[in-house]
């Protein structure tokens, strides 16, 4: 090992601190749970409102998401893996829960202007 | 040379099984982020091992080999496109440095596991047509780094030690 790994190591971490900083300095107000489902905007809901939100995709394979107290999550999947199930809650903008094998995409977005507000086309 | 084209190939088989075994244990540790396909990077150790003891060529066929192995054998459609573009972004750049030699495998190691973590964000930022998924980066790159830290460390000890059992 030499100096120079040392030093990119920790530049690479005070790059990263940094931007969880700059993150949170210009983090946007969560505002609504935006899912998809099998690539296609499945629905929109305001994350104040608690929700219960049962979603069968194309294959029959069902998740359910919950909203509640400004937090979402998803209480069941019945995928293999479960790894949307065990992720725990999100509540904070940009933040994303993914059931891959399903298709289904959680994300928390600020307004709800729809999936196209980030990139312009 | 036959005895040493034998040899060679049941080496890189070897290592690839241990890859595969390495990616599996890693996707038994889950990490609370969205992002499908975010692992620990610590299969990157076989990569590098290959990329110091045989060279890029080899490297990139065990590369090959051990992700279409694992997205058959426990992924899914998904998880294969994951795999290769994280994996195409961290060889691309750890054959550069390596061939450069602008640092040790520790250096090596750290820029493969952050460059992997960085390509899983972009397959992940296109699948949800969004730059909303770049709030993960921080937390990425510090991942990427710590893991490609020891990763780094441990294969700079095992390669000494590989080399002296491969040439025996």
């Amino acid at each position: 090992m030499r100096k120079k790994d040392i030093i990119l190591f920790f530049c690479i971490i005070v790059a990263g601190i940094l931007g969880i900083f700059i993150g949170k300095l210009y983090q946007s107000d969560a505002g609504f749970v935006h899912i998809s489902v099998d690539g296609s905007e499945y629905g929109v809901y305001s994350i104040n409102d608690a929700n219960v939100v049962e979603i069968t995709n194309s294959d029959k394979h069902t998740n359910t998401v919950m909203i509640e107290n400004g937090c979402v999550y998803m209480k069941s999947a019945d995928c293999p893996d479960k790894i949307c199930v065990k992720q725990g809650v999100v509540r904070h903008a940009n933040e994303i829960i993914c059931c891959a094998p399903n298709r289904v995409i959680v994300t928390i977005i600020q307004n709800e202007e729809g999936e196209y507000d980030a990139i312009s086309r | 040379m036959m005895q040493y084209r034998v040899k060679r190939i049941t080496f890189l088989g070897l290592l690839v099984t241990v890859g595969i075994l390495l990616g599996y244990l890693e996707s038994l540790i889950v990490l609370p982020i969205g992002i499908p396909g975010i692992k620990l990077g610590l299969s990157n150790i076989i990569t590098v091992i290959i990329l110091y003891l045989f060279g890029k060529s080899d490297a990139m066929l065990v590369l090959a080999v051990r992700i279409l192995l694992s997205a058959f054998l426990f992924g899914n459609g998904f998880s294969l496109v994951y795999s290769l573009c994280g994996a195409v972004c961290s060889f691309i750049i750890m054959a550069l440095i390596y061939r450069l030699d602008l640092f040790s495998v520790v250096g090596v190691s750290i820029l493969g596991g952050v460059m992997h973590n960085i390509g899983q964000l972009l397959v992940a930022g296109i699948s949800v047509m969004s730059f909303g998924v770049l709030y993960y980066m921080p937390v990425l790159l510090i991942s990427g780094a710590i893991a490609g830290m020891i990763v780094g460390v441990m294969a700079d000890k095992l390669i000494i030690r590989l080399e002296r059992i491969y040439k025996s």
